[in-house]
C-alpha cells in the first residue's frame, strides 16, 4: 500500500530527534530525580535559534533585506537554498551550537531560583515557563509571531535527489544520538553518575556528605537543556518550519511518557519509549492520512493513550520495561558479577560441610550420646 | 482606565476561584495536581452544552450547579482511580505530580473526542461559543447601571469563598479536611478516616475550580484550551500562597491580576513596552515570589541557602579578617 523504504525515511528522523530529547529528559529525570516539565522551552528556543540564524545569515550573505517572516523572504529562501553546499553546512553546523548555548544558558539561569524549592516548585515554575515563552513567542514580531518561520534552509539542500538528501539527514540524526547515547553512556556510568543517583535517592545525605548539590543540579540542567536545544535545531531543519503553537506543553508529557514506558533512570530504556511513541505518532498521521473521514480525530486518540499509559505504568509497573541497573563501576567488576560467583559457590561448599557435619554429628550422637541437640530428640 | 479597574476585579474573582481550590487539594493530599486546568475547562462547557443540547437559555442558578457537580465528580473519580492507589503505594510526590500529567492529558483529549462527536451530531459550532444563558445585560442599582454579569462574578465569588470559609471552620468535615491538613498521622490516630476525607476535599476543589471556569465564560469564549490558557496564572496565585494559605491564594490573584491588567497598560504608556510581554510579568511576579519568600518545607524541598546571600556571607568574612 506504502512503501517502506519512504515510511523509514519518514520514522528515523523523528526517532533520532524523541530520542534525543528522552536521554535528556532520562539524565534529569531517571538520574538526578529532578521533575523537569519544562522540557519544551529549551526544545523550543533551540528550534527557535536555529530558524532564525539559519535564516538571517543566508538572507544577510544574498544582500536582501526583507524581514525574516515576509512572503518575499520566504520566496527569495526558496530560490537560494540550494546555491551553496558549504553555506549550508557551515550555517547548520553553527545553528547547532548556538542552539546549545543558547538553551542551556537559559536551563542555567531557570535553575538559580527553583533549584532550591522542592520538587512540587520547580515543576510549576519550569511548566509556566515553558508555557509563557509559547504564548509570548506568539505575539513577538522579529520572529514571525504565531505564523513562525517558513523556509529554514535544509543542511543538504544542495542534493538534487531528494530520497539521497533525507536519507543523508537521516544518517545525520542518528549519528548525533549515537553520540549523545555515548556521552551520557560515559557520563553516568562515571562518578559523577553516581553522585547524581545518591541526589536523587537523598538530597540531604549526598548534601552532608560534601557534595554542592545545587550546583550539580545546575549545571546537569545546562547540559541537558543544551542538548535538548539541539534536538530542537535538528527539528526546525527536518520540517523546514516552525510555529510557537508546535511547542504546546503535550510534547513534555509525550517525552515523559518514553521515559516512563522504557524505564527511568536507563538510557537504553529510553530510546525504546522513544521508538515506540514515534512509531505511534508516524502511525496516527498516515491513519489521518488514508482515512481522512474517521468519526474521531486519531491524534486525539493517540494523546488519549500516551495518557493512559502514563498513568497505567506507574501503576502496574512503575520501573518500566526496562528495569534501572547497577552502574558498571570498577569495584563492581571486581566485586559485583565475578565476586558473586564466587560467594555463591563458596556458600554452597559451606553448605554441604555444614550438612555434612550435622548428619556426622547424628550418627555420633545417636550412638554415643554427644553432639548437637537435635530437634525434637530429648536427653537425660 | 475604569476599564482596567473593572477588568482587574473581573480577573481577580476568576483567579481566586481557581487558584484556591488548587491550594486546598495540595495543601491537604500533597498531590501537585496538572489536571487542575481541565476541571476548569468541563466546568467551562457544561452550561454550553445544556444550552445546545436542550436548546434553551441556561439559568445562572442551574449553570453554577451543574458545573459544581460534573466538576465534582470528575475530581473524585480521579482521586479514586489514579491518586488513591498510588498513594496506597507510598509513590513519592515527583510520581504523583507525573500521574496528575498523564491524568491532564487523558481527560483533555477524551473531552476533545467528546466535543467533536457532539459537534458532528448536532451540527452546531461548540468550539470557541459562549453559553446561552437567562440574565438581563445591566441591572440598575441604586440610580447606577450596573453590568449583570459583572455583578453576578461578585456575588458568585463571594457566596462560594464564605460558605468555604464556613465548611472549613464550623462543619465536622471541614475541621477533618484541615486536620488531615496538618498532620495527616496524627488526625489518623484520632479515627478521621484519610480516603473519605480526601474524597470530599476533591470534590470541593473541583468543583469549585469548575465554578471558576463558568465564571470564565461569562465573558469570553470558551473552548478546550481555556483551562490550559488560564494555567500558569493560576498557578503564580498558588505559589503566592505557598501552597499553604487559602487567603493569602486570593491576595496572590489580585496581586497577578492587577499586574495583569494594571501594571502591564502603565508599562506601555510609560515605558513604551510591548503588551506582548504581559506573561512575562506573571512569570516575574512567580520567580520574585520564590526568590523573596521562598516556600520552604511546603513544596519538600531543602531550605538551601541563596547564593546571593552566601556570596554576601564571604564578603562579611573577608571584611571581619582584613579589619
Amino acid at each position: 500500500m506504502f512503501d517502506i523504504s519512504s515510511f523509514l525515511i519518514s520514522w528515523f528522523p523523528l526517532f533520532g530527534i524523541y530520542a534525543v530529547l528522552s536521554l535528556c529528559l532520562n539524565l534529569e529525570v531517571g538520574y538526578a530525580g529532578m521533575a523537569n516539565f519544562g522540557l519544551v522551552a529549551f526544545y523550543g528556543i533551540g528550534a527557535f535559534v536555529a530558524g532564525y540564524t539559519s535564516i538571517t545569515i543566508f538572507l544577510t550573505f544574498y544582500g536582501y533585506n526583507y524581514p525574516i517572516y515576509s512572503p518575499e523572504a520566504i520566496i527569495a529562501m526558496g530560490r537560494v537554498a540550494g546555491k551553496t553546499p558549504w553555506l549550508n553546512i557551515s550555517v547548520f553546523i553553527l545553528s547547532l551550537i548556538l542552539a546549545f548555548l543558547i538553551a542551556g544558558l537559559a536551563g542555567y539561569l531557570v535553575s538559580y531560583p527553583t533549584l532550591r524549592v522542592g520538587p512540587a516548585f520547580l515543576g510549576i515554575t519550569i511548566l509556566s515557563f515553558g508555557e509563557m515563552l509559547r504564548v509570548f513567542m506568539k505575539h513577538f514580531a522579529p520572529t514571525g509571531g504565531a505564523y513562525g518561520m517558513l523556509g529554514i534552509p535544509h543542511p543538504f539542500a544542495w542534493i538534487p535527489d531528494p530520497a539521497i538528501k533525507n536519507t543523508s539527514f537521516l544518517i545525520l540524526t542518528l549519528a548525533i544520538l549515537i553520540g549523545v547515547l555515548i556521552y551520557f553512556e560515559l557520563l553516568v556510568n562515571s562518578p559523577y553518575g553516581r553522585v547524581l543517583k545518591s541526589i536523587r535517592e537523598d538530597e540531604t545525605a549526598s548534601l552532608c556528605i560534601g557534595k554542592p548539590v545545587p550546583q550539580i543540579k545546575a549545571r546537569l540542567l545546562f547540559v541537558a537543556s543544551g542538548i535538548s536545544g539541539v534536538a530542537g535545531a535538528l527539528y526546525a531543519f527536518y520540517l523546514g518550519a516552525i510555529t510557537p503553537d508546535m511547542f504546546i506543553t503535550a510534547v513534555t508529557f509525550e517525552v515523559w511518557s518514553m521515559v516512563i514506558l522504557g524505564g527511568r533512570g536507563n538510557n537504553f530504556g529510553a530510546l525504546l519509549g522513544a521508538s515506540v511513541f514515534s512509531l505511534l505518532n508516524r502511525a496516527t498521521s498516515i491513519l489521518n492520512f488514508l482515512f481522512s473521514d474517521l468519526p474521531i480525530d486519531p491524534n486525539y486518540f493517540r494523546w488519549m493513550i500516551t495518557g493512559a499509559l502514563i498513568v497505567i505504568i506507574l501503576m502496574y509497573k512503575p520501573k518500566g520495561i526496562i528495569a534501572e541497573k547497577p552502574i558498571k563501576t570498577e569495584a563492581w567488576k571486581i566485586f559485583g558479577a565475578y565476586g558473586e560467583t564466587k560467594k555463591k559457590l563458596i556458600d554452597s561448599i559451606l553448605r554441604i560441610i555444614d550438612y555434612l557435619k550435622s548428619a556426622i554429628y547424628w550418627l555420633i550422637g545417636r550412638e554415643t550420646g554427644y553432639g548437637p541437640d537435635i530437634k525434637g530428640s530429648k536427653r537425660e | 482606565m475604569t476599564t482596567e479597574l473593572i477588568n482587574t476585579v473581573w480577573y481577580a474573582c476568576i483567579y481566586g476561584l481557581m487558584a484556591v481550590p488548587l491550594t486546598l487539594s495540595y495543601r491537604t493530599s500533597r498531590v501537585l495536581n496538572f489536571a487542575h486546568g481541565v476541571y476548569v475547562t468541563i466546568g467551562a462547557y457544561i452550561p454550553v452544552l445544556i444550552a445546545k443540547g436542550f436548546g434553551i437559555k441556561v439559568s445562572p442558578i442551574l449553570a453554577v450547579s451543574a458545573s459544581f457537580m460534573t466538576g465534582a465528580i470528575i475530581a473524585m473519580a480521579s482521586h479514586a482511580f489514579v491518586f488513591s492507589p498510588l498513594i496506597k503505594k507510598k509513590s513519592t510526590p515527583v510520581t504523583l505530580m507525573i500521574a496528575s500529567m498523564g491524568l491532564w492529558i487523558f481527560i483533555k483529549y477524551a473531552f476533545y473526542a467528546v466535543l467533536g462527536t457532539l459537534q458532528k451530531a448536532w451540527m452546531t459550532p461548540i468550539f470557541y461559543t459562549s453559553p446561552n444563558l437567562e440574565i438581563p445585560i445591566l441591572i440598575s442599582f441604586m440610580g447606577m447601571d450596573i453590568d449583570a454579569k459583572l455583578l453576578l462574578i461578585i456575588s458568585l465569588t463571594s457566596a462560594t469563598f464564605s460558605l468555604l470559609a464556613f465548611f472549613l471552620t464550623k462543619t465536622k468535615v471541614g475541621m477533618a479536611i484541615r486536620a488531615i491538613a496538618d498532620n495527616p498521622e496524627l488526625a489518623q490516630i484520632t479515627g478521621i478516616s484519610r480516603d473519605k476525607t480526601l474524597l470530599v476535599t476533591w470534590a470541593i476543589s473541583g468543583g469549585v475550580a469548575a465554578i471558576g471556569g463558568f465564571a470564565w465564560s461569562l465573558f469570553a469564549y470558551v473552548s478546550p484550551e481555556t483551562g490550559d490558557n488560564v494555567i500558569l496564572q493560576v498557578f503564580a496565585c498558588s505559589v503566592i500562597g505557598g501552597l499553604i494559605s487559602l487567603p493569602i491564594t486570593f491576595v496572590g490573584s489580585v496581586i497577578i491580576s492587577s499586574t495583569e491588567n494594571l501594571l502591564i497598560v502603565f508599562l506601555h504608556r510609560y515605558l513604551g513596552v510591548e503588551l506582548s510581554f504581559r506573561p512575562f510579568l506573571s512569570f516575574f511576579v512567580l520567580l520574585l515570589t520564590i526568590l523573596i519568600r521562598p516556600p520552604a518545607g511546603a513544596g519538600g524541598g531543602l531550605p538551601y541557602r541563596y547564593r546571593l546571600r552566601s556570596i554576601f556571607r564571604v564578603f562579611q568574612r573577608e571584611v571581619k579578617k582584613n579589619v
